[in-house]
Formats: C-alpha cells, structure tokens, sequence
C-alpha cells in the first residue's frame, strides 16, 4: 500500500495521523486494567501479531481485561486517543480476523474465560468470551448437556471467537452452527456503551441484534457475555467408515445420503492424500489403499440408531462402496475422531507448508467440484489433499508446497483463489466457517456486487462510526475487490514452523 | 380492517428492479410506505401511520430455484406460503415452519412477522431456516446477503434482521431456505396435570431428556381457577424412532405426577390444530386480544398464570396456551369490552414481570380501545439505540411501515 493510499484511508475512518506515546498508552492502559494485564515489550508482542492464518501485524499493546467495565473503559479511550482496537481470543482463527492490520490496541479476551451460569432446567449457559470452547461442554456434561458447535480448534479456540467466525465444526450438520446456539450477547459497542441484545429467552421483539453480531468478525463491537443454548447429550452414537476406490463414488454416496433424508449427526469425507497423512500421525485404523472415505456419525435411539446406520450402508454400498466398518467401541470412535480431528497438523508433517481453503458449493455439486479440484492441483503441479464437512458441502482443500522454492507460495495461493472461485461459481460460497477477515476481504466480490458491499458498509458504520474497530476486515476498501493478495500470504511458510494449528 | 390509515396509492412491483425504481421515486419525494403481501397479518402489532403508497408484492410469486437434492429452495416473497409447502410437497420435503394457517399468506409477510408454531421445538424458527435473501431499501438500493448453500459466513447475515422486523428495514424479494425431508411419521400424546406448574415441570424434563421432541404444548382451554391442563408431547421421524420417543416421554410424565397419560390418534392433525389456535377466534374482530410472552422454562408458569388473569379479568372467552419447550405463551381472548380498561394495569404487570432474562411481552392483536394505552412491543432496554443506528443506516428517513415499531 502506498502512503498517499494508507493516509487517505486513515482519514476516512478517523484515526490519529499523530504518532502514539507508546509509554503513556501503556500507563493508560495499566490504568484500566491493571500492570499486569498489560502487554507491551516487543519480544511479548510477537506473540500476539498472527493468528492461524497468512497474516500477520504486530499490535501496540495487548490488553487483558477482566470485566465488560474495562472493555468499554478501552474503547472509550480508543475513540477519544483515535486508535485502532482489535478483539482477540485464543488466535486459532484462519482468515486473520483477530490481527490487528493497522496495530493499535489489540484487546486479548483470555482473562474473561470464566462460566458464569450453568441454567440446566433452561438449557443455557452464560460465559464469557475467552472461555475455551471444549471447557464448556466438558462442564455441563455432569448434566447432560452439551455446546453443539464443535470446530477441530475446540481445545483452544474460545467462545467468543466462535461468535465472532459463526463456527461450525463437524457436529452442526442436523443441529446448526454458533448462531444457532447463541441466544444472548452482551456487547461493549464502538463507542463504549455495554448493550444487551437477547437473552436467555428467544424471540425477543426488534431487530435480531444477536443474528447480526454473531458471524460479524469482531467488525460491529466487543463481545463480552455470550449465553448459550445447551443441547442433551445423544442416547447413543454409532460411528462408522465407508470406504471407497473412487472419489467420485464417494461424492455420490454423499448426494445420496442427503437427497434421502436420513442426516446423520456428521458426514465427513477424506481422499486418499488425506487419508494417508491422518494414518500416518494418527494410526487410527483408516485403510491407506481407500481412494477415499466417509466418516458418518449417527445419534439417537438405539432401534432408530440402527435402522438409520442400516439405511446409510445401504446408499453407500449402491454407490459402490468396497467396504464398511464400524467403531466397536467409544476408543475406536475416538480415534477415528482423533485422526479426523487432527488432519490439519497431520498435513504439515507430510508437506513443509499448506495453505487450508475453506469453500462451499451445493451438495450435489460434490462430484464435479471435487474432480475441478483435482485439475487444479494438476494445474499449478501442487498436491492437494481434501478433508472436509461434505454433509454441508463445506470442502477445506489443503495445497501443499514448499515455501522455499520460489514461486511454490504463490502458485499455492493462486490454486486457492482458482478453487474458491470455482466455489462461487458453482452457486456456492468463499466461507463456510473460517470466516473472511482478511484472507477473502479481496474475495467478496466474487460473490457480492458494489451495491451488496455498499449496504454492509453501511451497517457496518451505524455501529463503528469512526472506522476503528476490527480495520481492513471482512468488507473490502471500493475499488480493491478481486486483487490478489500475494504480497501478505507471502508469510504463510511461517505459518506450519509456528506451531501445529489444528483448526479447522 | 381495524387500521386507520389514509388510502394509500397501491402499486405492485413485477419485479425487483421495478420494486427499486418505484421505492427511488417515493424516497425522492419523502413518501412513506406500507408494504404488504396478501394482508393476512395487517392487524399484528401497532396499528399502522398513514402512508402514501402501498407496495404489494402480489406479483413476486415466482419459484426461483428448487434443488431437491440440495435441500435448498430460493423463491420470490410474494409466494404464498401453502404453494412453496405443495412444491416441496410433491419431493417429499417441506419448510419445517407451521405458523397459523391464512389462507394466501405469503413467504414474505411470515418472515416480515416471524411468525412459528409448535414444531419449532425441533426444527428451528425462521432465522434457522433462512440461508439468504435479496432485498430493496427504502432509497432503492438492492442489496443481498447469505446465498443458496447451507453453510455460510461471508458477509454479515442481513438476512436475520428482516425477520420480525415488520418490514421497517426494507423490502425482501428472494429468500433462500435450507429445507427437511417430511418425516416419516408424527406421533403425539397427550398428559393430563392438576397445575400449569405440575405441567410446566414436566414440560421442562422433556426437553431436557434426549428424546427430542418436536412439540410440548401446554393448554389450559378452561381458565377457571383450579382446573386441570394438559400437555401434549409430539415426536417425528422414522416410526421406530418415535415410538421410543414417545414410550419415554409418557414415562417422564407419568413420574411428573400427570392424572393419566395416553397417546392421541393422528397426531399431524393434533398439531396442526395447535398451530391454529388463533384461528378459532375471528382476529379481525375489533374485541380480540392476543398476548404472546416470552420466558426461560422456569419462568414460564408465572407469565402463564398472569395471562389466565388477564383472561380471567377479561370477562368473555380466552385460552391460554403455552409452547412450553420454547418458553413461549399465548393468551388468545374476547374481553368484554366494560373491562378493557381494567386489563390495561394488568397488561403492564405482566409486561414487568416478563422483562427478565431477556423476556418479553407482545401485543400481537388488540382492541382499537388500547392501542393509545400500550404499545405493542414495550421497551427493549439498552439495546433500542443499536436498533435506532440500524434503522437509520436502512431506512434513514424512515419511510417504511411508519408507527409499526414506535420505539424507533
């Protein structure tokens, strides 16, 4: 970007051109939420400048408020010194969302991780935007209950970044996603105020604040309270592999399974690339010679249990499936879950880097758009290993390269734009649930026209009126839409050095 | 028609972009609008402020793409509902929505009033069943968010915010619904309690077990003081399925204390009378109030036993119901028309004490009398400012359905 470029925008969306006093917003900051919840030495701040996307931005200070109070004290001061403020929870989102793109206050929600409520006879749950995911449904299992929205990151990921993203995971395919599960929000909003939309209990009359908040990427306020819809644990669960030597045959059992009608609780789908990376890691039992294989889950009554696992086998089987195998027990269950769970970091131990699309297209497109997928791995000369909610049409391709050989990066993030492309193309979409932030920013025009991106702009201002929350996220600047981001993914080789991000 | 409104030009845009054009020219010249589909619900909330023009979305009744095999269905607003449910019909799928039943109401003004019945215990309301929609505003920009696929996060979800909005944010004109297979098979039964309460916590033991059920209804058809309920529990889906589902719901009841349980005959048709329990009362009739509240479970027999009293203290016929999976009550009721004034007190009583945990109180209908008294949707705390800076960024002269949502 060019200075004249980045200093027009900066006075369109009211930030300070002046330079920041470092010591002193780091004495304002302690101010509010005390020394010890302050970040600021550069060695500290490193850790905190990257997500698990390509991007990355090192932040002024990182903040760790401990209540709403001090959330709005924040942003309070952000609006009065016209600095930038970026929410963040445990970092494993995939698109950029938490990275703070123009530094300024980057406010780190790993403090306010606690439950605050566990409301059994009503089905909620009220807690704060750091509490990690899997930590919620592991408390209210002694009920049994459980948090639906199960994305692979669940050991780390947070609450309130599965509000921001709208997550799904491979659970949600009967039950829905985050905002399905989300009745009520507490939220500091760009000018400091607490408000409270929802609550525990639904249909409340006005605008669905909760529907607009949940999936907005940090871009409309700070979440600060998040209650819950809590769902019963299933009576039983039965979970099985069908198994494959055709891809194609595999989408087809899918588009079977779907246009039948008898959903399963999850319907993943791996190819053989996938396959032998997860065996390798895992040794879950997955059959390396499979061109590809469905992973099903069903839940419910043990009678319908089997009748529904009969009628699946039965679609698969006409589809042309060689074999079936079910998990004899809750650890074969497991592992067959570990190894899907993990297919991510599993990837990074067969290729130095990968780069993970996350694209949606119509179920019954699954054949051909797997197939395109396959041309376009031949196309850029770079394997591509599919991993995926095909239940959803939800595909995460995984392009594997090398980012040390020149130009290997950038035929990776092209193979990834050609892929969501075709996406869009096909009636589908750029995200399922990694979100846009900022890897797909530039991406939203292949799906939504000036005028589509107009009106969110608009909403997106009658929230934050100066332009300083969340910046460079989601909505692209006019005029920029569909330019390749080549220079910023130029970062992903640090991605898979840094650690093994395994959501997904 | 109980409103009062100034007759108002009507026009009935034959597609979006004329729908665009035409909502351009009356922002030009400050004119507000009514928007309307068959008129089925024009008697809902508030009545209306006087309008210019009248937008109909008669003739946005296209089909606009149907692939059974996706699951997914994308039509124009202006479809009546009963013809999208015959469409998914004849592939054996359908929209798992089943509000009352009025005969031509359209896909847009179910959404614009959100409206639900019983089986959204298992399937969901409007906002879980909407993937994307193309919509006007008031100053005739079009605009669309989500899409046709089932799972999506790109774009902030405009499309929830049209849903209850009474049509105060802009006009929809293609929705997009992620849609079910019919089930194979509706059961239902049906418990006998000596107390809402006794009902109430049986109610809440069934949603909180792993049967699923599709329905818990709650029906107190006579509100004299002391008298029995019942509640009835429905389940769907394959039938070896529900009929487990069924054997453990009547055991739950009977360990609840119920008098006596049974399971009813066709149960499609049992809920589909739950469905339309306005409908036994003729709402256009200037003595009609319905009151819907909105509680947690735990909440809910108190507000059901203050809208027995209003009932009560009504004088003329009234039935209290609620959709006790969902935390949801009604009070459908003719007041005599000598007490209508002694309601108003009760009204804000009931109103008070819904305003925890994120409840509320609704005046769907009421008579003309009260409308000066009360507003229809109350107030919605500390987040009607969020409300105002959406309504202003949509509709920032505020043009459509004026007065429909009076906090704005």
């Amino acid at each position: 970007m060019s200075v004249s470029e980045k200093e027009v925008t900066q006075a369109e969306t009211g930030a300070r051109t002046a330079p920041i006093d470092r010591e002193k917003l780091v004495r304002d900051m302690a101010a509010i939420v005390g020394t010890e919840g302050v970040l600021h030495k550069t060695y500290d701040l490193k850790l905190y400048e990257y997500d698990g996307s390509v991007d990355k931005h090192l932040p002024e200070v990182v903040v760790f408020p401990r209540t709403a109070e001090q959330v709005a004290r924040i942003v309070k001061y952000c609006n009065r010194e016209q600095l930038y403020y970026t929410a963040r929870g445990a970092g494993t989102g995939l698109s950029g969302g938490s990275i703070p793109l123009r530094g300024g206050i980057l406010v780190a929600f790993t403090r306010m991780n606690k439950i605050l409520e566990i409301d059994a006879e009503n089905l909620r749950a009220v807690v704060e935007p750091g509490l990690v995911n899997l930590h919620l449904s592991q408390a209210v299992a002694p009920y049994g209950l459980y948090f639906v929205p199960d994305p692979s990151s669940q050991k780390a990921c947070t609450i309130g970044g599965n509000v921001a993203e709208n997550s799904g995971g491979p659970h949600t395919l009967v039950y829905g996603v985050t905002t399905n599960h989300v009745t009520g929000l507490e939220v500091v909003t760009p000018d400091g105020e607490i408000r409270h939309y929802g609550g525990k209990a639904t249909d409340a009359p006005g605008y669905d604040m909760v529907g607009l908040f949940v999936g907005s990427e940090g871009t409309l306020g700070l979440v600060t309270k998040v209650i819950v819809k809590l769902t019963p644990l299933p009576p039983a669960v039965k979970t099985f592999l069908a198994i494959f030597d055709s891809v194609e045959k595999c989408s087809n059992a899918v588009s079977g399974i779907i246009r039948n009608g008898v959903i399963p609780a999850a319907l993943e789908m791996m190819d053989n690339l996938m396959i032998g990376a997860v065996e390798a890691s895992s040794h879950a039992g997955y059959p390396l010679d499979a061109a590809a294989v469905l992973l099903v889950e069903c839940e419910g009554l043990p009678d319908a249990l089997e009748q529904q696992a009969e009628t699946i086998e039965d679609i698969c089987r006409r589809e042309g499936a060689t074999e079936f195998r079910i998990a004899k027990d809750a650890a074969e269950r497991e592992a067959l879950w570990k190894g899907r769970k993990g297919a991510f970091g599993a990837v990074g131990r067969m290729s130095p880097d990968y780069y993970v699309v996350d694209g949606v297209v119509p179920r019954s497109k699954l054949p051909q758009v797997l197939a395109a997928v396959g041309d376009i791995s031949k196309k850029y000369n770079l394997p591509i290993a599919n991993v995926f909610h095909a239940g959803d049409g939800n595909l995460h391709p995984l392009v594997m390269f090398d980012g040390n050989k020149p130009g290997d990066l950038q035929k990776a993030v092209k193979a990834g734009e050609d892929i969501i492309r075709m996406c869009a193309e096909e009636g589908g979409t750029l995200s399922g649930e990694h979100g846009i932030g900022v890897e797909k920013r530039d991406m939203m025009c292949f799906i939504f026209n000036e005028d589509d991106l107009g009106i969110m702009r608009r909403v997106r201002q009658a929230f934050d009126t100066k332009g300083l929350c969340n910046p460079e996220k989601v909505i692209p600047t006019p005029g920029r839409c569909g330019e390749t981001r080549i220079a910023t993914a130029r970062k992903a080789q640090e991605t898979y050095e840094r650690e093994d991000m395994q959501a997904w | 028609m109980t409103l009062q409104e100034s007759n108002p030009q009507v026009v009935n845009p034959a597609s979006e972009l004329e729908a665009a054009q035409l909502f351009e020219e009356f922002s030009r010249e400050n004119l507000k609008v009514r928007l309307t589909g068959a008129g089925t619900k024009a008697n809902l909330g508030n009545p209306l402020g006087p309008c210019q023009r009248l937008v109909s979305t008669s003739q946005l009744t296209a089909l606009v793409d149907y692939q059974p095999e996706d699951l997914t269905i994308t039509v124009q607003v202006g479809l009546p509902f009963e013809r999208l449910q015959a469409i998914l019909g004849e592939q054996g799928q359908m929209l798992p929505l089943d509000p009352p039943e009025l005969a031509g109401q359209t896909i847009g003004g179910i959404l614009a009033t959100n409206r639900s019945g019983p089986r959204r215990l298992l399937y969901g309301t409007a906002r879980d069943l909407l993937i994307g929609c193309r919509f006007v505003l008031s100053d005739g920009s079009i605009g669309h968010s989500g899409g046709r696929v089932v799972k999506n996060v790109a774009g902030y979800d405009l499309h929830k915010l049209f849903i209850g909005s009474y049509g105060t944010l802009g006009l929809l004109t293609e929705v997009t619904f992620k849609v079910v297979p019919q089930p194979q098979y509706i059961g239902v039964g049906q418990a006998e309690f000596a107390s809402v309460e006794q009902a109430c916590q049986a109610a809440r033991l069934c949603a909180r077990s792993n049967l699923m059920p599709s329905a818990l209804e709650i029906v107190q058809e006579d509100i004299s003081p002391n008298t029995s309920c019942k509640l009835l529990f429905a389940a769907e889906g394959m039938q070896v399925a529900v009929d487990g589902q069924l054997a453990g719901l009547s055991e739950i009841c009977w360990k609840a204390g119920a008098a006596s349980v049974e399971l009813l005959e066709d149960g499609p048709t049992v809920l589909k009378a739950q469905s339309n329990l306005e409908n036994r009362f003729n709402t256009a009739e200037g003595n009609f109030l319905q009151i819907r509240v909105a509680s947690t479970l735990t909440g809910l027999p108190e507000v059901h036993a203050l809208l027995v009293e209003i009932g009560r203290v009504g004088g003329g016929e009234a039935q209290v119901v609620s959709r006790a999976g969902s935390g949801l009550a009604y009070l459908l009721a003719k007041p005599t028309t000598g007490n209508l004034e002694k309601l108003v007190p009760l009204i804000k009583k009931a109103r008070e004490a819904s305003r925890v945990d994120g409840g509320s109180l609704v005046i769907e209908r009421a008579p003309l009398e009260l409308w000066p008294q009360l507003d229809a949707w109350g107030e919605f705390g500390d987040a009607t400012d969020s409300m105002r800076a959406l309504k202003d960024a949509l509709d920032p002269r505020h043009l459509l359905n004026p007065d429909l949502l009076k906090w704005l």
